[in-house]
């Protein structure tokens, strides 16, 4: 199994952190990084350059920050689950908030998970393993078709 | 045949004595003349009112009577009832013997002949000096009373049982300006705001039906074409049998009542709008402190947590070829990256704690305890050991806030403790009345007196932190949460450890 994962974020610092406790957990599934809320809405929409899903894979998991520009990640995962096609597709709030409002936001629109980022490298690295184990290795995500 | 005839006579001779009788026994005085205005009968009542004996009268020209000044009124009654007429209820003077006037209503009727001639008159006299005292008596009283009304500084005014004006106060025309005969009868509706009349009329004849007093507010027009605003009552007056006589009304100005009522009003809608201002713009600053509070979580973390793994990536990526003091920076790097991020979390749940709404309900200690105490290692044997003396009991708290400030607490309690010391903590409860304080009492460094006024402050650090790891935040987010959940914090240090308390309302009615 090696399907893709897209990463929305929007902090560059963040990209190469999380990237490099991705591959410290060896991870190697093909990551796509999209930095907005749009971006995101538009790459799982098959919108514009985003259609070539050879270049563009439809993930089968979303990492999603909340403060994004333009959308932000509640409003992201509120399009998700308003498509149906989407309905099926395992989203992850990965973000630095851990407001009791954020976190209720997020499950009330419909995210499977809520992690907040850690401060430290180490624990990051710990964090992309647990993340490994759950997700990738013994979850079972359902077929999801891209939107046509 | 006699029998009959003799009842015939002395029915007769009866029915004569039986009318002298009534004529003798009246309080009128009853008279006859001839068309000359010879007086041919007199009766006791005559006697009575007149003061001349029937001897003394009879064959006297009825003119005895008159006082010189209506001498010119004799010859027009003669002349009436030669022609047949009565002369009904004429009210007038006439003289006594005794040359004193005497007021008397009179009424004279033509005597007639069995041919029908008019032969004499016969006339009534009935002294009415008590009903005329007593009419003056009414009249006086009437005055007084409209003298009483016309300055009182209400405006009055009566009307029929069928509510048409008939009378009213000085008060009134002073302020309307019109005159009795405009407003007679129902003209009073000319003085009605039109948006009150039709309302107002329908008031005033609804109890002019049911005789209850009317009550009303409206507007009355002035002479000056301002309206002012009264306050209307009229109550109805009944005789003796009950009957509605007239209706006693009045009106009075409330104008400055209404003005101050509406000015209240207003300035209590001008209150409620600046309460309204002052809450949206303190919604609003809550509203930015909370956009805040969202910034510090997620803009101020970042770059601190960038800082961070860059130096730990440099650390593991090229640590080798970096020598011992260009690592030392790098762990400086990472340390001081780990505190400020704590740092700011710390503040965050301070913040938290002082905004968000608690909901208190009843939460079990001795399961908080444990609960917490599992979560932390560093709590647990063999590194530390904590006890509960006895129950602990339940508290009315919001758990989450209630977790937060006794992990707090605890966490002091095991970090506080002299180099080597294994901590040790006990925890017991004691319950006041309906309050219930749980006492953690630790075998730590303990806290010096002077510091112990400074202890729940925010930013505040009592120990070196070359020693002791912390934000100085820790018994802020203990206080501040305590204090929101409507309980107290305290602590006392006898040299051998600490005792901390927290104090809340007990969960349990009975002990």
């Amino acid at each position: 199994m090696n399907q893709a994962l897209l990463l929305v974020e929007d902090n560059d610092h963040d990209v190469f952190l999380m990237k490099r406790a991705l591959s410290q957990a060896e991870i190697r599934n093909p990551l796509f990084v999209v930095s907005d809320g749009q971006q995101a809405v538009d790459y799982l929409a098959g919108n514009g350059d985003f259609n070539d899903r050879e270049m563009y894979p439809f993930p089968a998991l979303v990492l999603l920050d909340l403060k994004l520009p333009f959308r932000s990640g509640h409003e992201v995962l509120a399009w998700i689950r308003n498509e149906a096609e989407l309905n099926e597709l395992v989203v992850v709030v990965l973000t630095s908030s851990d407001e009791p409002a954020d976190v209720n936001q997020a499950y009330k629109l419909g995210a499977n998970s809520y992690l907040v980022k850690p401060p430290s490298l180490g624990q990051l690295r710990d964090l992309a393993k647990s993340f490994k184990w759950y997700w990738l290795q013994y979850n079972h995500f359902a077929d999801c078709e891209a939107p046509q | 045949m006699v029998a009959d005839h003799m009842t015939e006579v002395s029915h007769v001779e009866n029915r004569d004595a039986w009318l002298a009788a009534i004529v003798e026994s009246s309080d009128d005085a009853i008279i006859t003349k001839d068309l000359n205005g010879i007086i041919t009968s007199w009766n006791q009542g005559a006697q009575r009112i007149f003061g001349y004996s029937a001897e003394e009268a009879i064959g006297k020209p009825v003119a005895i009577l008159i006082p010189p000044d209506r001498r010119n009124e004799e010859p027009g009654i003669l002349a009436r009832l030669r022609q047949g007429q009565r002369i009904d209820h004429y009210e007038t003077v006439r003289q006594r013997k005794d040359g004193t006037l005497v007021k008397i209503s009179l009424t004279v009727s033509p005597l007639k002949s069995a041919d029908g001639r008019v032969v004499g008159a016969s006339k009534i006299a009935r002294d009415i000096t008590l009903r005329k005292q007593s009419q003056q008596a009414l009249r006086d009283s009437e005055e007084r009373f409209r003298a009483v009304v016309d300055n009182i500084s209400q405006m009055a005014w009566t009307a029929t049982e069928s509510g048409e004006a008939t009378w009213y106060n000085r008060r009134w025309y002073d302020y309307t300006g019109t005159t009795f005969d405009q407003m007679k009868g129902r003209g009073w509706r000319m003085l009605h705001h039109p948006d009150h009349m039709q309302r107002v009329v329908t008031n005033f004849d609804e109890c002019l039906r049911t005789g209850r007093v009317w009550e009303d507010t409206f507007p009355l027009r002035g002479k000056d074409g301002r309206y002012r605003w009264f306050l209307s009552r009229a109550i109805p007056i009944r005789d003796s049998t009950g009957k509605i006589q007239l209706w006693f009304g009045t009106n009075t100005d409330i104008t400055e009542l209404q003005e101050a009522r509406e000015a209240l009003a207003s300035s209590h809608q001008e209150l409620e709008k600046r309460v309204a201002e002052r809450t949206s713009s303190l919604t609003e600053a809550i509203a930015q402190m909370e956009e805040f509070s969202y910034s510090v979580s997620h803009d101020l973390r970042a770059p601190v947590r960038a800082m961070q793994g860059y130096a730990q990536a440099t650390l593991e990526d090229y640590g080798d070829i970096l020598d011992e003091r260009g690592r030392e920076y790098l762990n400086h790097i990472v340390r001081s990256g780990e505190r400020m991020d704590r740092l700011v979390r710390d503040l965050l749940v301070y913040s938290r704690i002082a905004r968000t709404d608690l909901q208190l309900q009843p939460v079990s200690l001795d399961r908080l305890v444990s609960d917490i105490v599992s979560h932390y290692p560093e709590m647990q044997q063999p590194k530390a050991e904590i006890t509960a003396r006895g129950p602990l009991h339940s508290v009315i708290a919001h758990e989450p806030s209630l977790t937060q400030a006794i992990s707090n607490l605890l966490n002091n309690a095991v970090k506080f403790v002299a180099p080597g010391v294994k901590p040790e903590v006990e925890l017991y409860s004691e319950r006041q009345q309906d309050r219930l304080r749980l006492w953690i009492h630790d075998n730590g460094i303990g806290i010096k007196p002077e510091y112990r006024s400074r202890l729940f402050g925010l930013f505040e650090r009592i120990h070196n932190s070359k020693h002791y790891e912390g934000t100085g935040i820790g018994l802020a987010i203990v206080r501040k949460s305590v204090e929101r959940m409507g309980g107290k914090v305290g602590m006392e240090s006898n040299g051998r450890g600490s005792k901390f308390w927290i104090e809340l309302a007990s969960a349990q009615t009975d002990s």
